[in-house]
Order: C-alpha cells, then structure tokens, then sequence
C-alpha cells in the first residue's frame, strides 16, 4: 500500500472523509479486493494498537492498586505485633464485640428489607405468569381465526441445489408456496418434508436451482450458550430486516428443551428466519415470540434442524441435498457476513384457496 | 440479578476507576487463598487475578456482553482455569473440581488468550521497533497528533518527510506485530 492510500484508509477508519470520497472508496473495495483486504488488515491492526494502549493503562492502574494492598508477609509481621500488645487487646476486643453485634442486628435488618424486596419480585412473577397464560389463550383464539387467503414468514436456503427451511406453522395449511428475496426474484417452491413437533419444514425450488455460490448455511451443531450474541435476518415486512441480542436462556416457551429462549427484537412474519452465532453460523430457527414482553423470542435449536434432516429418507428428496459443513463466513465482520448471507434469506409467502 | 454487582458492573462500563479499585481490593484475597494454597506465591496470584480483572473490565466495554453470574463466580472461575493452566504447563498435577464455574467459560478462557497474545505481540513489536519509530506512531494513531505536532516535535523540514517517515515506521511495525502473532 503507497502512502497516499494510508492516508485515504486512515481517514476512512476514522471516518474523516467526506461523503464523495467515502463512495469512491467503496467502490473501490468493491472492484478491488486486495485493496479491500489491505483495508481491513490495517483495520484489524489499529484495532490491536488501541487495545494494547488501553490495556496498558489499565495494567498500570492495577499495579497501583496493588500497592496499596500490601503483602502478606506484612500481615504476618502486624500479627506478630499485635503479642506485645496485649492491654491494647482489651479495648481492641471489646470494640470488635461491640462491631459483632451491631453487624449481627444490620444484617438481620438487611434480611427483612430483602425479603420484601423477594416478595414484590415474586408478585411480579406471578403477573407474568398470568399474561403468559393469556398470551397462550389468544394464540389458540389466533389458530382458529387463521383463515387469510394469504400469509408470510420468512426462511433460509441451506444446500446450493435449492433447499430452503423455514417454520411448519408457516406453511401449514397451504396450497402454494412461494420464496422471494431481492437477489433470487419469486421462485416456486414445493413441500418436500415438514416435522410439526420440532416446527420445522423442508421447501425445494420446483425448477432447478444452480446457486453459484457453493456455501449457503452452515448449521452448527454444538449447543449455544446463555450470553451468547447471536443476531437474525428475516422479513417482517417486505423488505429483510436484521435483529441483534444475545440468547437469554436454554430453554424455551413453558421449559420447551427444544428451543432456546432469545433477545431479540422480533416480528410475525420473522417465523422461520435464522438465528446467527458470531460467526454467522445457523443456531436455531425463529418460531415464536412473547407479545407482552418485549424482546422475548423463540428459537428452535439448530441440533433439532440437523436431527430432522438426518431423519428424511433420501428417496424422498428429489434432488441430492448435500449441506455445507465448513462456515465459510469465520473471521469476517458481522457487516460482510449479513452481505453474503442475505442473499440465501427468502421471504416465504404462503397461499390457499381457503 | 445481584444489585451491587449491577451497580459495579454500570460504573466499571463507565470506565470509573475508582470503581475498579474496588473491584481490585474485593477479590483478590480469594484468589491469593487460591493460589497460596495450590502451590503458587503471591507473584502467581497477582500475575493471574490481573489477567483476569483485565479481562472481564473489557468484556464489561463491549455492549454485546451479559453477565450470567456473579462477579466474583467469574472472577474465581476464570482465575482458577488459568492458574490450573500454568499448573499444567508446569506439569503438576492438581485435585481440584470444575464446581463454581458458570456456562462458557471455555470461550472465556480461549477470548481472553487470544487477546493475551496479541497484547505481548504488540508490546514486544513496539519495543523491537525503537526509537522515534515508537513515538512517531503512537503520537499519530493513539495520541492523535498532526503531521505537523510531529513535524515540531522531532524536527524534521517539513510535514512531508515526518509523513513519510510515519509511512516506514508504521509498515515496520504491522511487519513485525503480524510475524509475532503467527508464530
């Protein structure tokens, strides 16, 4: 990289050039990758700089604090001391009886002023539990009224040969599905397997589908952890739209083993789009949501996914489905990740004569 | 979950530090108990509870982290993984169980050793690279000075010649803090 193209990068990490610049920039990158791979090397290394800094400083503020604790082998000598000074040990002792028991009566006083604070948090609980329960109630009033001409959800391509999963109550009921994103336009799909206890449904494209890219989704199968950031794509609305959280808990909706608990902002229509580790990887499957609580999402496991698909006899896939092992997306910035991963995202549209 | 921790861990995102201080003094005589009585000496112990403290002060920076347990459950389990680390490497052998630890602390572990490393790749590259190359390159990119500011600073004719020197020092640098990190 010559010195005026560190200069152009510098100010572009910095965010200092002006919006003209900036777009020639980026079509630059576009055209030129190995300027854009220079781009992120020096990205990563500032990143490395700046956090070396501040690690630094922090490690310093340590040092000093650990100055002021002492050894232990100053404790020792103290209470090597402390024999020589036994009438001091009178009043010191009858101080620390004096302490004891005032610690004794706080933190009595502590425990019922926690208590009260256990209670309320328990009526808050029970609050909850009823809005669960009505929650659940007007999801079944929802299953009876469920008789639109037309709904959506959203799914996601798995295999390059045209395979795309998404939510059995999605497609459920159905005469005709179809699947849409920006890249692919509208493509006829058919049902070729659907597993309503785990929620999950098979979809291939009815002509033949030759995706360029070999990768679509790689699903993991390890089990996600509570804490983890995960993010989904899926489309709510027409238009793919992403979410951000982490997962909250390992289990699902009333203990559901099968599903993980997440928060993430999400939507009707988000049914059947993918939940995402940090490194892109497929970790559940968006099927439902708490109306109440805000953020509250549900997410099939990823291992459930797998499980099915192991379970299709081969002589019901039409085509070979041959799933993509090795997460091609490591290493890469959430940005790029979403760049490549929402091409293989559809917008599952469902229709029935009803 | 715990309100004093809630309390802490809002003013350590804060970067407070008297905060930390705190945070510092809490714990760390449980983790010197730890490694006083597992064959180590107070080095060990400081040497591993500021590994840890460091780490957990910048995960607490990146918004995305949640804190699943108690401050000092994490602090112990991750200061108790590492020093059965260096026990290993040590080949000593060690009885002690997996108990209060909390879920994923196996990335924990593997987070902070990756940042570990890039920490003494980074500070053995600025100590290989000299002086003013040193000076030159944190003064642009971590103290935010102008060509200018280094131009006056170190003396050079003009600001293009400080830049270009910049320009050497920083391809330097990147060189060897890339070659330490593969090693």
């Amino acid at each position: 990289m010559s010195n005026e193209d560190l200069d152009l990068v510098d100010k572009y990490i910095a965010g200092t050039l002006n919006q003209e610049e900036h777009a020639l920039l980026n079509e630059r990158m576009r055209i030129d990758l190995s300027f854009r791979e220079q781009l992120e090397t020096q990205q990563a290394f500032l990143k490395s700089l700046k956090e070396y800094d501040e690690r630094k400083s922090v490690k310093q503020l340590l040092n000093t604090f650990h100055k002021e604790l002492g050894t232990v082998t100053d404790v020792k000598k103290e209470s090597v001391r402390v024999y020589k000074l036994w009438p001091t040990i009178g009043i010191a002792a009858s101080v620390a009886l004096v302490c004891a028991i005032g610690t004794l009566f706080m933190a009595r006083w502590f425990d019922q002023e926690h208590k009260a604070n256990y209670q309320e948090l328990r009526r808050n609980v029970e609050r909850l539990k009823k809005s669960q329960t009505q929650i659940l109630e007007n999801i079944k009033k929802d299953k009876i009224r469920n008789t639109p001409s037309k709904y959506s959800g959203s799914g996601f391509m798995i295999s390059s040969s045209g395979y795309v999963v998404t939510s059995y109550h999605v497609i459920k009921a159905a005469d005709s599905v179809y699947i849409e994103n920006e890249k692919f336009g509208k493509l006829k799909t058919l049902v070729v397997y659907s597993n309503p206890s785990y929620d999950l449904a098979l979809l291939m494209t009815s002509a033949e589908f030759k995706s360029n890219r070999s990768n679509a989704f790689s699903i993991r199968s390890r089990e996600g952890d509570i804490g983890e950031p995960v993010y989904t794509l899926g489309f709510p609305r027409e238009e793919i739209v992403y979410g951000d959280g982490s997962i909250s808990a390992s289990t699902g909706y009333d203990q559901d083993q099968n599903a993980y608990q997440v928060s993430v902002p999400v939507n009707p229509g988000n049914s059947g789009g993918p939940l995402l580790d940090q490194q892109g990887a497929l970790l559940g499957i968006i099927n439902g949501f708490q109306t109440k609580t805000q953020g509250t999402a549900f997410a099939i496991k990823s291992s459930l996914l797998l499980e099915t698909l192991q379970s299709i006899p081969s002589d019901s896939l039409p085509r070979p489905l041959k799933l993509t092992t090795q997460n091609q997306l490591l290493g890469m910035t959430r940005v790029d990740q979403i760049k490549r991963l929402k091409d293989y995202v559809f917008l599952v549209k469902v229709y029935n004569g009803k | 979950m715990y309100d004093f921790d809630e309390l802490q861990v809002t003013e350590l995102r804060k970067k407070n530090p008297a905060a930390l201080r705190q945070l510092y003094k809490a714990h760390y005589p449980m983790v010197l108990n730890l490694v006083l009585t597992n064959s180590g000496n107070e080095q060990d112990a400081k040497d591993v509870y500021q590994e840890a403290i460091i780490h957990f002060y910048e995960r607490l920076q990146q918004v995305e982290f949640v804190l699943a347990c108690k401050i000092k459950t994490y602090l112990y389990a991750v200061s108790k993984r590492l020093w059965l680390k260096r026990l290993a490497e040590q080949k000593k052998q060690l009885r002690m169980g997996d108990e209060d630890s909390f879920v994923g602390i196996e990335q924990e572990i593997v987070d902070l050793e990756s940042k570990e490393k890039n920490f003494h790749a980074m500070d053995k590259a600025l100590l290989t690279l000299g002086e003013p190359c040193r000076t030159i390159v944190e003064d642009y990119y971590l103290r935010s000075l102008t060509m200018d500011d280094i131009k006056e600073k170190f003396g050079y004719t003009n600001a293009d010649n400080a830049k270009n020197q910049k320009y050497k020092c920083l391809q330097r640098l990147k060189r060897i803090f890339f070659a330490g990190i593969k090693e």
